[in-house]
């Protein structure tokens, strides 16, 4: 069986290890619960006839408290940075966390989250801004960990992804 | 003494190794009982054991670490700490510490417990307080722009009470925003104040309002009694918004008011010269006169584009402030095609 290292990437109170708990076991709690350090889950999905055992660092997100701890990313094959619909800032850090890994990583795949999408009448990223990013080659999930709204969709594409990667080199 | 260390590792919830080659470790102190729960083959005080299957976090830990042993200097360093689950699902945090001391290479693995608890406490509130103050900082957000909406419809009402018996188009008003809003732009004034004049300028004739319907409805042209009551509008236009403390009003009322002032002094009601005239009334000025030789009206057919161009020129320091209509002359291409976008309607 193929296994691949992911990384979930962001500011805090996006949604990382709720996004993690909707995909592993279908549970979603409104409570906000901080995450220090890292902590791996491990999932088996089927993507096209082919096993991928993902494992999955939840990584505490980056703020004036703490800062990304840069060794928890060695060996990763896909990136997912996570923002919160709901605050733009968490876009920019996303971004931002963007620039800063991909030129250690130039062989993995990264994809953007928009997380909290069931939060409409908050949202702050408009359609114009998706677009500027879709233009410049980003894969954009806009996904709810509450609803459940396009999670699977999100981990089976960036599976996909990372073995597509794989056959290509 | 050795002993004694040992205990209190032991006793401080810490494993403590020694490095032996890369990837591989002896145990020196007895392990604390939470290695029984996470390793698959328990460890014993002198047993050589990898730690690469039980506790692969570290593998990412262990290339710095390799640089720090293999390195002549002394010290130590640290990674962050990490969740690890046991088979029965109970959730360890460990963190780890890579030593160089007096030429040995030592690893220190330390259940974290209730310092951790603490710390993820700590973290919490902080945290908290930082989303309660973007929460606070969102709701501001949401209230100005509803006193911003608020405004704008205000302003789009005082345009209705003025349109209602003039003969200027709709799709002219909205030009004088949009050309307005270009310039200001381009000036490089702040988000606030373009938004501003977009809404202001198109209130620069609203003292029209104030004016007898045979002078404002009259076709054709004005004798010199006439004209100066219909001078007056920019006068009235003035009073009616003076003395607002809302930002946008105030520069409708400079707008009003002094829109067809001229540079040189020659203009009305005030006579103001120069950058006495405010800039907002300076701006409208030019792109009222280049909007309404452009357009058809009542009394007048539309004049050629060169035509109205040579005019501005020739206004040029007399009329029209020279560094502004420069920069009216920069943006031309897109004064074009805010034209072609919002066309007067026939008929």
């Amino acid at each position: 069986m193929i296994s691949k290292k992911v990384c979930m990437l962001g500011s805090f109170a996006v949604g990382k290890t709720s996004l993690i708990r909707r995909f592993i076991v279908s549970i979603f709690e409104e409570k906000y619960q901080t995450s220090v350090g890292v902590k791996v889950d491990k999932k088996q999905i089927t993507i096209d006839d082919k096993q991928l055992n993902m494992m999955l660092w939840d990584l505490a997100g980056e703020d004036a408290f703490n800062t990304l701890q840069q060794n928890f990313l060695r060996g990763s094959s896909g990136f997912i940075l996570v923002a919160d619909g709901t605050r733009q800032s968490s876009l920019e850090k996303s971004l931002e966390l963007y620039q800063r890994i991909r030129p250690d990583y130039p062989e993995a795949a990264f994809v953007l989250v928009l997380n909290k999408v069931d939060l409409q009448e908050s949202w702050q990223v408009s359609d114009e801004q998706l677009r500027a990013l879709r233009a410049d080659g980003w894969q954009i999930f806009l996904t709810s960990a509450k609803t459940g709204e396009q999670v699977e969709l999100l981990f089976e594409q960036l599976g996909r992804l990372m073995l597509h990667q794989e056959i290509a080199t | 003494m050795k002993s004694t260390l040992q205990s209190l590792f032991s006793s401080m919830d810490i494993l403590l190794l020694e490095r032996i080659a890369e990837g591989r470790f002896r145990v020196l102190a007895p392990p604390p009982t939470w290695t029984g729960k996470l390793t698959q083959t328990g460890f014993k005080v002198g047993s050589e054991v990898s730690l690469s299957e039980d506790f692969f976090v570290l593998d990412t830990f262990f290339p710095d670490a390799e640089d720090l042993w293999n390195s002549s200097k002394e010290g130590t360093i640290n990674c962050d700490p990490w969740i690890q689950c046991d088979e029965e699902g109970q959730e360890w945090p460990l963190a780890a510490r890579a030593i160089h001391s007096n030429g040995k290479p030592l690893l220190l693995l330390e259940h974290l417990g209730e310092s951790y608890t603490r710390q993820q406490q700590m973290h919490q509130l902080a945290r908290e307080s930082m989303l309660s103050k973007d929460e606070l900082e969102l709701e501001v957000h949401r209230r100005t722009a509803l006193i911003r909406k608020g405004e704008e419809e205000l302003a789009h009402r005082l345009l209705d009470v003025s349109n209602w018996r003039d003969e200027e188009t709709g799709a002219h008003i909205r030009r004088i925003g949009l050309y307005s809003e270009l310039m200001a732009k381009a000036l490089g004034w702040s988000l606030q104040d373009v938004d501003n004049i977009r809404l202001a300028a198109p209130m620069h004739d609203i003292g029209k309002v104030g004016i007898p319907d045979y002078v404002l409805l009259k076709p054709g042209r004005l004798d010199a009694e006439e004209r100066r009551i219909m001078e007056r509008h920019a006068y009235i236009g003035g009073e009616m918004l003076k003395g607002s403390e809302i930002p946008m009003i105030e520069m409708a009322h400079q707008i009003a008011i002094g829109h067809h002032e001229k540079w040189n002094g020659k203009g009305y009601p005030n006579q103001l010269s120069g950058s006495d005239i405010p800039i907002a009334a300076r701006i409208v000025a030019i792109v009222d006169v280049y909007d309404a030789l452009s357009s058809e009206r009542v009394y007048k057919p539309a004049w050629p584009e060169d035509e109205v161009l040579a005019y501005l020129r020739k206004e040029r320091g007399s009329h029209f402030d020279p560094e502004l209509i420069d920069l009216f002359f920069e943006l031309l291409p897109e004064m074009r095609n805010i034209r072609l976008l919002l066309p007067d309607k026939k008929g």
